[in-house]
């Protein structure tokens, strides 16, 4: 109870933190262009639900003319998402739902598509699976899931390789993003299939006390407080391995396509699933 | 969506500033919400609710009574600002959407809308009635409180010059705030066009008056309301608004909200079924 009551708490922050999110935090340029290319080959004028208030999809979903529908646990988050679209007036359209995922009262077979951005890990192993017979549910025969997951890594990665290629580039909006994405990798549990930005936190901070040489002892505070800032503590993910998680998912789709961006380092691990009903 | 629920959208964007400020019979009274609460407990069996727009009051009471609520309204900001004046926390589902074209999965077993009809166009009410039969659980009870005519128009008819008499003459009779209410309401249908007119109209005018120098600053702000202009509502009178509504429910009671000469002439509760 505790952690989700906190984890909702994470989720509200999101809206503040967005302008300093960059992929593959938040979906690239080039991963909105597969998905919306996608959407246009397949249908004209589609009906469109977005889990969250992804700015990104909501805008893509815009641009092919969609009948947009946006569901999220938090009204305020779907007013400040807003603000980051390109198609702002286009929000005045939309149908937002305040409500969780599982249980929103939306129509079922009315949705050509749905979308969500790393949405399957926001939710515990034990009600992934009742996420993905809602989406289900709500699907039109024939329609698509899209989302973007994340593959956690088979092996941990080492920290010290990361931290030296952040602290030679500098910390800036880019080398955070995918530090703290590196860091996530690493603060994998593969036995509990999750990750925690606590583990994210403690596994730097770790770093920093044994660090002996002092100089970059003191470079390292700064990238303790930019990690916090974008990865406040209190948010769990939970993830499983390629293999098991597309089990899952084809008990309810088929999987037509997974496609990855070009344009952000860690696309690789962040596929673009193109789930069908 | 529609011009006229465009416009809507925008006065309770501003509305959603403001609403914080307004008394009985703009918003609900105890009064109302005891009624309510009783008619809920003659009708109602089942536990799901769909509450139309997204007033405090009505969304508190629902949240005592422990009922599972889903609430429906075009704006977000007025939700927002309304979910700040809520007295108890609940597990509500809010949906911004047009109640014009939303679509359900669910079936509710009550629907309640405090003052809804008022703010929808004439042309829009068959489709708004058809949507809730839709939305309406087999025995499910929908519960609309609104503003109508109730006495004979000449009865109340009053007109700009008189309000202004009454105030240089008798400005007793506008202390209380709802025989203020009343006569604002009195315009409001005896100045009205094809069932509509600007509820903040009144002010408007009686601010130009003060500003000419005919009301005084004291005469002026005892009758301000604080509407936004345009604020356009939509009228009926009792019997036309019952034989609207038959064509789409079973009328099953016709409750009144108090003796209050306000409420007496101008707002009634309806109970309906679907047909």
């Amino acid at each position: 109870m505790i952690k989700k009551s906190k984890s909702i708490f994470w989720h509200t922050g999101v809206a503040e933190r967005w302008k300093v999110y960059d992929s593959p935090g938040r979906p690239s340029k080039d991963e909105c262009r597969l998905i919306q290319s996608f959407i246009v080959q397949h249908k004209k004028q589609p009906k469109v639900l977005i889990l969250g208030s992804t700015p990104e999809y909501r805008d893509l979903a815009h641009t092919v003319k969609a009948e947009v529908t946006c569901v999220d646990v938090g009204l305020g988050m779907l007013v400040a998402m807003t603000d980051f679209m390109k198609h702002k007036n286009k929000a005045d359209q939309e149908v937002w739902f305040r409500s969780d995922w599982l249980t929103m009262p939306v129509a079922e077979n009315y949705y050509d598509f749905v979308l969500g951005d790393l949405v399957i890990t926001n939710l515990p192993l034990q009600l992934q699976p009742a996420l993905l017979a809602k989406i289900k549910s709500i699907l039109k025969p024939g329609g698509y899931f899209i989302t973007r997951d994340w593959w956690p890594p088979m092996t941990k990665p080492a920290i010290e390789p990361m931290i030296e290629k952040i602290l030679e580039s500098g910390i800036n909006k880019k080398s955070i993003n995918v530090f703290s994405w590196e860091l996530l990798n690493l603060a994998y549990d593969s036995k509990g299939k999750s990750a925690t930005t606590d583990d994210m936190y403690r596994a730097l901070k770790m770093f920093q006390q044994k660090e002996r040489n002092q100089a970059r002892k003191r470079q390292l505070v700064p990238l303790l407080k930019h990690l916090i800032y974008v990865y406040p503590l209190g948010k769990t993910w939970w993830v499983k391995f390629r293999p098991e998680a597309e089990k899952t998912m084809k008990k309810y789709f088929k999987i037509k396509s997974i496609k990855h961006g070009r344009d952000n380092q860690c696309a690789q691990e962040c596929p673009i699933y193109f789930l069908q009903k | 969506m529609s011009t006229f629920s465009s416009l809507k959208k925008n006065e309770w964007q501003n509305y959603a500033k403001t609403f914080k400020g307004f008394r009985p019979p703009w918003k609900p009274s105890s009064e109302r919400i005891t009624i309510y609460r009783k008619l809920i407990k003659r009708y109602v069996k089942g536990n799901k609710v769909l509450v139309l727009g997204a007033t405090p009051e009505v969304r508190d009471m629902l949240a005592r009574l422990k009922f599972n609520a889903t609430l429906i309204d075009i704006s977000p900001m007025m939700v927002k600002a309304m979910t700040s004046l809520r007295r108890t926390k609940s597990n509500e589902k809010i949906i911004i959407h047009n109640w014009l074209t939303a679509q359900f999965k669910d079936k509710f077993d009550l629907i309640l809308g405090d003052s809804v009809v008022n703010n929808l166009h004439p042309k829009q009410l068959n489709t708004f009635f058809k949507q809730l039969t839709k939305w309406m659980a087999p025995q499910g009870v929908l519960i609309l409180q609104n503003s109508v005519l109730l006495t004979p128009l000449s009865s109340i008819k009053i007109s700009l010059e008189q309000i202004v008499k009454k105030i240089k003459n008798q400005p007793k009779g506008y202390k209380n705030y709802l025989d203020k209410a009343h006569d604002y309401l009195a315009y409001w249908y005896s100045t009205a066009k094809n069932h509509l007119n600007d509820l903040g109209k009144l002010e408007i005018l009686l601010a130009q008056l003060y500003q000419k120098g005919i009301l005084t600053k004291k005469e002026f702000f005892m009758m301000k309301m604080g509407f936004n202009s345009p604020t356009i509502i939509s009228f009926y009178q009792d019997k036309e608004f019952r034989k609207i509504l038959s064509r789409h429910f079973i009328v099953r009671e016709v409750s009144e909200e108090s003796q209050r000469r306000t409420y007496k002439d101008f707002y009634r509760f309806y109970v309906l079924n679907n047909k």
